[in-house]
């Protein structure tokens, strides 16, 4: 299962939640209305029952004997209007039904000659002229519904119409969505979805379980790599310094290839694991930060093995180049010795070469810590104050200060023939003179140099003695 | 701090003449002379160091057996 297929699951599993949620209310609202169902279906046949009579009235007003299309097109565009004039059509039909028979009751009490008759007659009379005046009122009132013209049954089917829609209108609003078979596919649907439920949930915690105790292994692992990998800092720490000592070079390139092995293997190892703890989702921002941070601290660390690498093999070639020439320069010796003269300049270019090589090395060296940073005295160190490295001066505990010893004299006269060498050297290279009369100069130096080292050696035996 | 025209020796037991010594930005630079350990003879050239004192620690920074004269610069 990946992300993607968990946030479906639990989307399908939301909706499932509020979908019950929906019907468990509505359910709760008519739990304990016993006659719930009788009352639907009476209010569902009432409802068809009203339907089809709706459908039938409709049928017969757009069928009826009267201009409907002066209804329509009338001025009265108000219902209530029109449904007042079907009102005064239906009471002067039964007004002009009143009148007729009042008047036959007229008609036949003028032709009955008894007292009793005649307050019959006068009460009948009186009733009549009412009616008159009824009827002459909603003849007045049909002057505003000119082109409405029906008869009586038809503005009582209106009527009716009107009092049915009205009703659908309120059973509808009642019924809602309180449909039998709706109700029942509701409930069938909630019994499937909570089984759908049961068994999200049950999956759902499964792997969150598992999820859970495989990001836990993961950190535990993470550590682990972590410390393996602050390990092969500490070693290749102590590289760097035997490397920049030139000591122990095979060992150096077995251990640095080793390091670079390590680190690598814990590089590939992180990017199994943040791959791995993406998959499972639920990423901890911070768990994910780190585990980030050690993967990109492990390919510094392995672009600084190769960066160190190339310079120790750059350091390597330029040995072995000047070894290659000194070895020339001894077997030309061998072959020649009268160009003995000729040695120091050789030396000189020889150093010039490894000043200059030493020189890159360096710019090398600085380039590749220019923007490195790092925890550990040493590599904080290197950053500080450059390509170097770090040797603790033997110091007096006490004092906390490095002991300094006294030199004796031989030692200072041979510091001073030493700082006259590099002053005869500085002097000729810097001398506008041949190469050939630097050659010469240098022969002199020696002979010079080899003199006074003869006599400090004099000296010191004299005072031996 | 180191004075000009001693002798220092470090913990793995090297030994050294400090030809010089300079200020160069508030930081010491020693001009070193490697010594053999046992008879003080000169056994290397001449080459810069910075003197370093950090949380307790008092070393050389060496660099890279660079003339000094580089330093300087």
């Amino acid at each position: 299962m990946n992300i993607n297929e968990l946030a479906e699951l639990i989307e399908k599993q939301k909706k499932i939640v509020d979908e019950i949620q929906s019907i468990e209310s509505f359910i709760r609202l008519y739990r304990d209305d016993e006659s719930r169902n009788k009352y639907i279906m009476a209010k569902e046949e009432r409802r068809k029952i009203l339907l089809a009579e709706n459908t039938k009235l409709s049928f017969m007003i757009e069928t009826a004997d009267f201009k409907l299309d002066g209804i329509r097109n009338s001025n009265v565009s108000d219902i209530s209007d029109y449904l007042e004039y079907a009102k005064d059509v239906v009471d002067l039909h039964s007004i002009q039904e009143s009148i007729d028979t009042n008047n036959s009751y007229i008609m036949a009490l003028a032709n009955d000659d008894s007292i009793k008759t005649r307050d019959q007659e006068k009460n009948r009379v009186k009733q009549l002229e009412q009616l008159y005046l009824r009827k002459k009122e909603i003849e007045g009132n049909t002057q505003k519904y000119s082109n409405i013209k029906f008869g009586r049954d038809i503005a009582l089917k209106i009527l009716q119409k009107q009092e049915i829609e009205n009703k659908i209108f309120e059973l509808d609003n009642s019924i809602g969505s309180l449909k039998q078979n709706e109700l029942d596919n509701l409930i069938i649907q909630k019994k499937e979805l909570l089984n759908g439920l049961k068994e999200c949930n049950s999956v759902i915690n499964d792997y969150f379980f598992n999820k859970n105790q495989r990001k836990q292994d993961i950190i535990v692992e993470m550590k682990r790599l972590n410390l393996n990998s602050e390990r092969n800092v500490e070693n290749l720490n102590l590289m760097k310094l035997e490397s920049l000592n030139n000591k122990h070079k095979n060992s150096i390139d077995v251990g640095i290839e080793q390091i670079a092995n390590a680190l690598n293997s814990n590089k590939q190892q992180l990017k199994k694991l943040i791959d791995e703890f993406i998959s499972i989702g639920g990423v901890l921002k911070s768990e994910c930060d780190l585990l980030q941070s050690e993967l990109k601290k492990s390919i510094d660390f392995a672009n600084e093995i190769n960066k160190l690498k190339k310079v120790i093999n750059n350091k390597k070639e330029v040995e072995l180049a000047n070894k290659k020439d000194i070895e020339k320069e001894n077997k030309k010796q061998i072959n020649n010795k009268n160009v003995v003269k000729q040695e120091p300049k050789k030396q000189e270019n020889t150093q010039s070469l490894n000043n200059e090589n030493e020189y890159k090395i360096k710019q090398d060296l600085r380039e590749m810590f220019k923007d490195y940073t790092m925890n550990g005295d040493i590599l904080d160190n290197i950053e500080r104050y450059g390509t170097s490295y770090i040797s603790k001066i033997k110091c007096d505990p006490s004092l906390n200060k490095p002991i300094q010893e006294e030199p004796t004299n031989f030692l200072k006269q041979k510091i001073e023939l030493f700082k006259k060498k590099r002053e005869y050297k500085k002097l000729l290279s810097e001398a506008k003179i041949t190469k050939h009369d630097q050659s010469e100069y240098y022969g002199m130096l020696n002979r010079n140099i080899e003199y006074l080292e003869y006599e400090i050696e004099q000296n010191k035996n004299q005072k031996h003695r | 701090m180191v004075e000009k025209d001693k002798i220092i020796q470090f913990e793995n037991g090297e030994k050294f003449y400090v030809l010089n010594t300079f200020n160069v930005n508030d930081e010491e630079y020693l001009e070193l002379i490697k010594l053999n350990e046992e008879s003080n003879e000169i056994i290397g050239e001449s080459f810069g160091a910075k003197y370093i004192e950090n949380n307790g620690i008092i070393g050389i920074s060496i660099m890279s057996n660079l003339d000094f004269a580089e330093i300087k610069q």
